[in-house]
């Protein structure tokens, strides 16, 4: 296993059939963002990410795939690099990864308009390393931001209001502690 | 006695008319400029002041092989003292130079001279400097006239002589053939291969148990409100 996700020949072109498959063999069809935005926005306004959750799963395996062991021993590097790669290769932007504090933070760079509050990326993000870390993961987005924190899917709403009031990410990590700390 | 008078005077006038002619024509231009010029110093002999008059009774080759070298004055009294009979191009002859028997092995010698009193007559420095440009080859350029260094290497060795290294001599030093080689042949060491990286890791520990993703996660995702 390589340091880095290798991107060769992962998408095979079957012009004949119309397909395009992964290397893993799964199917996928080949969206236009302006396309894409106005079905992640309906769903938005149903209150059901559960397609693109789904997708950040299958995400999550495909990293998992190529990960040298598991994810949960290896370098923060190892996984955000193969984690990046392979979301770049479906067009869903830049990754990294961030800590403020004891919270780990999620930054998502190039990626289309889609919702104003960048709730299906949060949710391809969640689906992706809940899959990857075999544990839920939420990742509430930072209003005007491109972050993503990372934490207990219990205490998402709160972190969610308190985004949406306005607190920046300093904040929002200053309110948060460990409940092993004094 | 008027007519005698007159031929007494008439006949001294002769006489000073003669003499005046006598006193300038007849002497030498060089001899009147003696009379007029100051006390000259001692005058110089014809052969040239680095060459002693024990020079006459050296080899006879020693003045067409190296005519600039004459006017080195270090140079030419080291030769001029040497014992007659004895090899040049020996190791031994210059104990002080061990370098230099060796290279005065290589300069091409002069074709020995068979007439004696060709031999034994001294070149004036007018002769030695018309043929040591006559000896020089065409392709080589003129020697450059540096004081008393200038015919202190013979042939192509004094042409190959940079302006440079030239200029960097003191002109009255009394610098010998060893010298002026080394103003122009010192080169730098080239740098040895490296035999292990300039830098060098000297840990290659596995990253801690709370830097892995797994310990970074779940230290996030057990954060609380406080």
């Amino acid at each position: 296993m390589a340091d880095h996700f290798d991107p060769g020949g992962f998408f095979q072109f079957d012009l004949a059939h119309g397909r395009v498959r992964t290397r893993g063999g799964a199917r996928v069809i080949v969206l236009a963002e302006n396309v894409l935005a106005p079905l992640i926005n309906t769903a938005v306004q149903n209150g059901d990410l559960t397609a693109i959750r789904t997708l950040g799963s299958q995400l999550g395996a495909i990293v998992s795939q190529s990960l040298p062991g598991p994810a949960s021993s290896l370098s923060p590097q190892a996984v955000i690099s193969h984690a990046g790669g392979v979301m770049s290769l479906y067009g869903w932007g830049r990754l990294k990864l961030e800590q403020w504090g004891g919270a780990l933070v999620l930054v998502v760079e190039g990626l289309p308009p889609l919702d104003d509050d960048n709730l299906a990326v949060a949710a391809l993000l969640g689906g992706m390393f809940s899959t990857l870390c075999a544990s839920e993961v939420a990742c509430v987005p930072i209003a005007r931001s491109s972050k993503y924190i990372m934490v207990d899917p219990r205490i998402a709403e709160q972190v969610w209001a308190w985004s949406k009031s306005g607190d920046n990410l300093a904040t929002i990590a200053s309110k948060l502690g460990s409940p092993e700390a004094p | 006695m008027t007519v005698d008078r007159l031929q007494q005077l008439l006949t001294r006038v002769q006489e000073n008319r003669a003499v005046p002619r006598e006193r300038t024509g007849n002497l030498p231009p060089s001899a009147a400029a003696v009379a007029v010029a100051p006390a000259p110093a001692p005058a110089p002999a014809p052969t040239p002041i680095a060459k002693p008059a024990s020079v006459a009774a050296a080899p006879p080759t020693r003045p067409a092989a190296a005519p600039a070298r004459m006017s080195q004055p270090v140079i030419a009294e080291e030769r001029v003292n040497l014992p007659q009979g004895r090899n040049m191009s020996a190791p031994g002859a210059q104990p002080q130079r061990a370098a230099e028997p060796a290279r005065m092995s290589r300069e091409p010698q002069p074709p020995a001279r068979s007439n004696p009193r060709e031999r034994d007559r001294v070149a004036t420095p007018l002769e030695m400097a018309v043929e040591g440009e006559l000896n020089r080859a065409p392709s080589e350029p003129p020697t450059a006239q540096f004081g008393s260094q200038s015919g202190s290497q013979s042939g192509s060795k004094g042409a190959k002589q940079s302006p440079a290294s030239m200029g960097a001599l003191a002109p009255d030093a009394p610098l010998g053939m060893d010298d002026l080689q080394a103003s122009y042949s010192v080169e730098a060491e080239p740098i040895r291969e490296l035999t292990r990286p300039i830098a060098q890791t000297v840990s290659k520990h596995a990253p801690e148990v709370d830097a892995t993703f797994g310990a970074m996660l779940r230290r996030s995702l057990s954060l609380r409100p406080r």
